[in-house]
């Protein structure tokens, strides 16, 4: 056995471990740098390195607001980072989620395997697309308090940087609904992968870091999710080098996804009556767990509180998804040992294709015929917050060979039947005596904005902020 | 059998960048895989995938152009073919090589001789569905959603769904009873190297034995001849040493056992306890993770070593038995006085037992066998089960050598005492030499692993890291901005080139490598998977320029990324490794980068991710045309498809219906 890498919690932002579950009401401030005046920028982020939460020590109390800040390639850029030390970062990073298109030419790459095509193009985003007027961004801060505090909290950032800062900020406000429920009404966030050599839990730490993983033995190496540590492969991306920009850093994926609930509601109403069964029972194979977030294959309780609705895997249990169908959400999203030569390579496999998710739903809830004043035009949807070290081998891949893949393991046709893709092959249920076929004539679901950020170590920060 | 063609020629000077525009005008399908006009691939019916690239010209070589293509019949049809369906275009294609016939238009005859002159073939060729024909794997595809159609229909109509093997039988008669699909019913043809793949398998392990065998004759002779004791001798020798001490041993431990054993079995049991401390060794070597990258050559060696030995006295032992039978066969026969009459019935109870025992212990192995079907366990536990099942079958063997040892004395002698001990004694003699032959040949594969480590030692110092190659992405994005969009959503083409090491030595170990490889995909690696690897369609590699660079052209299902974590994450790696560390890349400004390093050219290598990643973008080169004649259909698809065409003409068991539904 290797010796562990120690992490330094307490260089690393606070959202790598935590989602402040006990901070009902989020932020993100979107924003475009002015240009010049370098002076007054490294002065900002200083004073906001600050603010900032790392990891350890933890919040003193389960109410204090939480702060964290991601930039993107063009931040870094605006905060005096050179071009060499930009060039060691990651190539998608770089490029970004939503590469320039020139007029004419053919849709770029990284749009392809991210399957933003036609109604989630990056030409309809609100930010971070094709369009020249929105398309920049350079930070992103997000920002957590309870309901009382948000709006404060939000008024003393944007003062902070209000003149270093292009425009208004773009603001989206996230909001935690009692149990965590997501706008399609699923409980959300039970399996997050465990990081190896994470501090053992506090009295601090709230009850949401308990919906997670596997086994015991389960935990995923630490550079599969913070550089400068040894991942799955037994590599580091860093050089070791303690002043490295990267090191305690990771990227953050963030997504502004639209949902159209009514529809999906719809949906699983037609789709329950054609077939004979229950909303729930169809709702329920669509994600692979119930609302309450149940999981359909029958759990191994090892004792631990801690894996509650997510101690279980798929080879020996439902190697055919007769019970959770191979095409529903969670099993693509994360197969587990279910895709592989044999069930112990498979997990391991898996391992290298893990995110710890952070996202938050937005917008008002929906109830039938706009009873609470959100009727069916309101819009609602996840604002999608994926941390790993390689967006490559980690986010886009689980999208494009997973989520949007009609082939997964075996299949067909039909991709995530929560996914965006424009799609309107069938989706498969694995069914006997024979399986069912189900048509999903549209997503239910929309990209409206997007890009990839880097959330840095808080020395890095400081390293970034010294005057030149 | 499906048959490719690469065709190489060389571009006149200073029109490479027209040749490349005309490929991209005129050659390139549209969206949909519309064909365009000149190039009406889709007229050819017998074509899987055709690609082009242009290899540009360095300081060292010539540009020249790559047509691709891989196809169903003989390689004369299929140009012929290609000339009528895209006549026009090829000749405007072809106006931009050095020799091609002017009036190639006007006589195909010529152009065709032209192409044919410059076909190259491959040294690897690879199918993911060999024998498949186009018109076949588009029929079956179709017919896989005429079925899925009808099982739709059935749920829908029926309020209880009959049982499956009854839905299974209107399907079949569905088929049969519509003309269009009715060619189904009869089963599709399969090549022979498929069909008899583990005939072949065990052909070619027979064949290395007698080599080995050969080998071993030869050594032997050659000790005998420097004055050492022939083998069979040092045999008696050894049996000898195992026997005295199993005795010994055996005496020591159980000084008072009531039963005096007859001396004939200490050697077996001797020769049985080294086989099992033998495969307890060889469990602790074999590594508890399945893990390649916890797989290393110091811990690989010992344990082939041990494999090899195991064998060997597994066969020692065999005939260990065999002689203990002879000195008492037929000795019952005769015994007819009225006192040794009872040993009989008490025989015959024993005989009794052993079969009960035989019984019980057959119900455990399965059980063990089955364990492993539907309970997860850990590496550690895992060795526990192989070894418990290996204490299972051994006593297996015992129990049957105890019954051969007890009806051995009912049997009348065929031969001469010195006769048969004779025959188990040349018996054994071949299996020594074998023994010692394969130990030969496994020493010679580690001395030539060795001389490889030395080549990587010197490399080393010659080539760059190619972790230098990681900060070129964004200059490499260019050539490959067609991946998994459009066309390209589900089939992806990846060209790659790359110079191969001087040297006596790469030279010859990669033609090794590749000859092999080549063998092992076309006789073993004929089901769908090459390794593990379930998602190549098509590939090829030509060694080009008279070996000094090697091309690799390959159609393969999803994405790139996750297509080579495929490799670099599985078994595969090594096969990978043994091909490009024979090769380098030339980067920014000469920089000669290698292959990331290998230890004893299988091991490491690709599985350093990054660098390996970038290694491949910077020898790809950019896939200016291709076509796919079913480009959303994946090899798993097209497999599954022909084993549901298959099904119905078989009679299946319930397990093989479910597995055929399942893929419905």
């Amino acid at each position: 056995m290797r010796k562990m890498d120690r992490v330094e919690w307490e260089d690393v932002q606070g959202i790598v471990l935590s989602g402040y579950g006990e901070l009902k009401r989020s932020a993100y401030l979107l924003w475009r740098f002015q240009s010049g005046n370098l002076p007054r920028k490294k002065e900002w982020l200083f004073d906001l390195t600050r603010r900032l939460t790392p990891s350890q020590p933890g919040p003193s109390s389960n109410t204090q607001p939480a702060r964290n800040l991601a930039l993107t390639a063009s931040g870094l850029r605006h905060l005096g980072v050179d071009q060499s030390t930009l060039n060691s970062f990651s190539f998608e990073f770089l490029e970004g989620m939503a590469p320039a298109r020139a007029r004419g030419a053919p849709i770029p790459r990284r749009t392809n395997i991210l399957g933003d095509l036609e109604d989630s193009s990056p030409e309809y985003w609100h930010w971070g697309g094709w369009n020249e007027e929105t398309r920049e961004i350079d930070g992103l801060l997000m920002l957590f308090a309870e309901e009382t505090g948000i709006n404060q909290l939000i008024q003393a950032e944007m003062t902070a940087m209000a003149d270093i800062v292009d425009g208004e900020p773009i603001v989206l406000s996230g909001q935690l609904f009692p149990k965590e429920r997501e706008h399609f009404g699923f409980e959300d966030g039970f399996s997050q992968p465990k990081i190896e050599g994470r501090p053992k839990k506090s009295k601090g730490a709230n009850s949401k870091n308990g919906k997670s993983e596997i086994k015991p033995n389960a935990e995923v190496k630490a550079g599969e999710f913070l550089l400068g540590y040894e991942n799955e492969r037994k590599a580091r991306v860093t050089n070791g080098h303690d002043r490295d920009i990267r090191r305690n850093g990771t990227y953050l994926v963030f997504r502004q996804l639209e949902q159209d609930v009514p529809a999906f509601n719809t949906f699983v109403c037609d789709v329950a009556k054609k077939i004979g069964e229950t909303d729930k029972w169809v709702a329920a194979r669509l994600l692979g767990r119930g609302m309450d977030g149940e999981p359909l294959i029958v759990e191994k309780p090892n004792g631990s509180e801690e894996d509650a609705k997510n101690n279980f895997l798929y080879y020996y249990e439902d190697r055919a998804g007769l019970r959770c169908p191979i095409g529903a959400h969670i099993r693509r999203a994360n197969p587990r040992d279910s895709l592989g030569p044999d069930p112990e390579t498979a997990l391991h496999l898996s391992k290298m294709h893990r995110i710890i998710r952070r996202g938050r739903p937005y917008g008002e809830r929906w109830e039938p015929n706009g009873a609470n004043g959100h009727g069916d035009k309101a819009e609602r949807g996840m604002l999608f917050i994926a941390l790993n070290a390689d967006i490559a081998g980690q986010f886009e891949m689980i999208q494009h060979s997973w989520i949007n893949n009609p082939h997964f393991n075996g299949l067909y046709t039909g991709t995530d039947p929560i996914s965006h893709f424009p799609d309107g092959e069938g989706i498969t249920i694995q069914s006997r005596p024979s399986n069912l076929r189900v048509d999903r004539a549209k997503p239910f679901v929309t990209v409206r904005g997007g890009a990839y950020f880097f959330l840095p170590g808080l020395r890095a920060l400081r390293d970034i902020a010294a005057p030149a | 059998m499906t048959n490719y063609v690469t065709i190489i020629t060389p571009i006149k000077a200073s029109q490479t960048e027209q040749c490349r525009q005309y490929l991209r005008r005129n050659a390139e399908p549209e969206s949909d895989m519309r064909c365009r006009p000149d190039f009406r691939f889709d007229g050819i019916p017998s074509l899987h995938f055709a690609s082009c690239i242009i290899l540009e010209g360095t300081h060292d070589f010539e540009p020249s152009l790559v047509l691709e293509a891989t196809f169903d019949g003989s390689k004369a049809d299929f140009i012929s073919d290609l000339l009528r369906a895209a006549g026009e275009g090829m000749h405007g294609l072809y106006q931009h090589c050095v020799g091609y016939p002017a009036s190639g238009l006007i006589s195909p005859e010529l152009a065709k001789e032209y192409l044919i002159d410059h076909d190259v073939g491959a040294h690897i060729y690879f199918s993911g569905n060999p024998g498949r024909t186009v018109a076949e794997i588009k029929s079956e595809n179709g017919l896989q959603a005429e079925v899925v159609d009808y099982f739709a229909g059935q749920q829908r109509r029926a309020a209880f769904a009959p049982r499956l093997d009854g839905l299974f039988a209107q399907l079949r008669s569905f088929i049969t009873g519509n003309a269009d699909s009715r060619w189904a019913d009869r089963p599709a043809p399969v090549p022979w190297e498929v069909q008899y793949r583990n005939l072949t398998a065990v052909a070619i392990v027979f064949a290395a034995l007698a080599v080995a065998c050969l080998i071993g004759a030869a050594c032997d002779w050659l000790a005998v001849t420097y004055g050492w004791p022939p083998l069979l001798e040092s045999i008696k020798a050894a049996f000898a040493v195992v026997d005295r001490n199993s005795k010994r041993i055996l005496i020591q431990l159980f000084p008072n056992f009531p039963v005096r054993l007859p001396p004939e079995v200490f050697l077996p049991i001797g020769l049985a306890v080294s086989w099992l401390l033998l495969r307890g060794l060889e469990l602790v070597f074999t590594s508890w993770s399945k893990h390649p990258r916890d797989q290393f050559f110091t811990s690989r060696v010992p344990l082939h070593v041990l494999v090899i030995l195991r064998y060997g006295v597994l066969v020692l032992f065999i005939g260990a038995v065999l002689l203990a039978l002879i000195p008492n066969m037929g000795t019952l026969l005769v015994a007819t006085q009225l006192s040794t009459w009872l040993v009989h019935p008490i025989l015959l109870f024993v005989l009794f037992l052993l079969v009960v025992a035989l019984a019980g212990l057959q119900y455990f192995a399965t059980s063990l066998n089955i364990s492993v079907e539907v309970n997860k366990l850990k590496g550690p536990q895992e060795n526990w089960r192989r070894l418990r099942l290996d204490l299972v079958r051994f006593m297996m063997v015992l129990v049957l050598a105890c019954g051969a040892l007890i009806v051995s004395r009912y049997l009348s002698p065929i031969m001469t005492k010195e006769t048969t001990n004779w025959l188990i004694y040349q018996g054994l003699l071949i299996a020594a030499h074998a023994l010692i032959g394969v130990f030969v040949l496994y020493g010679l594969g580690i001395l030539l692993l060795f001389v490889a480590h030395g080549r990587e030692l010197m490399d080393k110092r010659q080539f760059d890291d190619p972790i230098a190659l990681v900060a070129r992405s964004a200059e490499n994005a260019k050539k490959y901005s067609r991946e998994e969009g459009g066309n390209n959503r589900f089939q992806n083409h990846l060209a790659s080139l790359t110079l191969v090491k001087p040297g006596f030595i790469h030279g010859i170990a990669l033609r090794g490598t590749l000859f092999l490889i080549n063998l092992l995909s076309r006789f073993w690696f004929n089901v769908g998977t090459l390794g593990d690897i379930p998602t190549i369609l098509s590939a090829r590699w030509i060694l080009i320029d008279s070996g000094r660079r090697l091309l690799f052209l390959d159609n393969y299902g999803g994405a790139w990324n996750s297509y080579l974590n495929e490799f670099i994450d599985m078994a595969a790696v090594k096969g990978l490794n043994a091909i490009w560390t024979n090769t380098y890349v030339e980067g920014q400004a000469g920089a000669r980068c290698s292959f990331p390093e290998t230890r004893f050219y299988f091991w490491i290598g690709a599985q350093a991710e990054q660098p390996f990643k970038a290694y491949v973008r910077e020898s790809q080169i950019e896939t200016i045309m291709w076509y796919s004649a079913y480009h959303t259909l994946s090899v798993v698809n097209i497999n599954t498809n022909t084993a549901i065409r298959q099904s119905l003409s078989k009679r299946l068991a319930p397990s093989g219906l479910d597995a055929i539904v399942q893929n419905l």
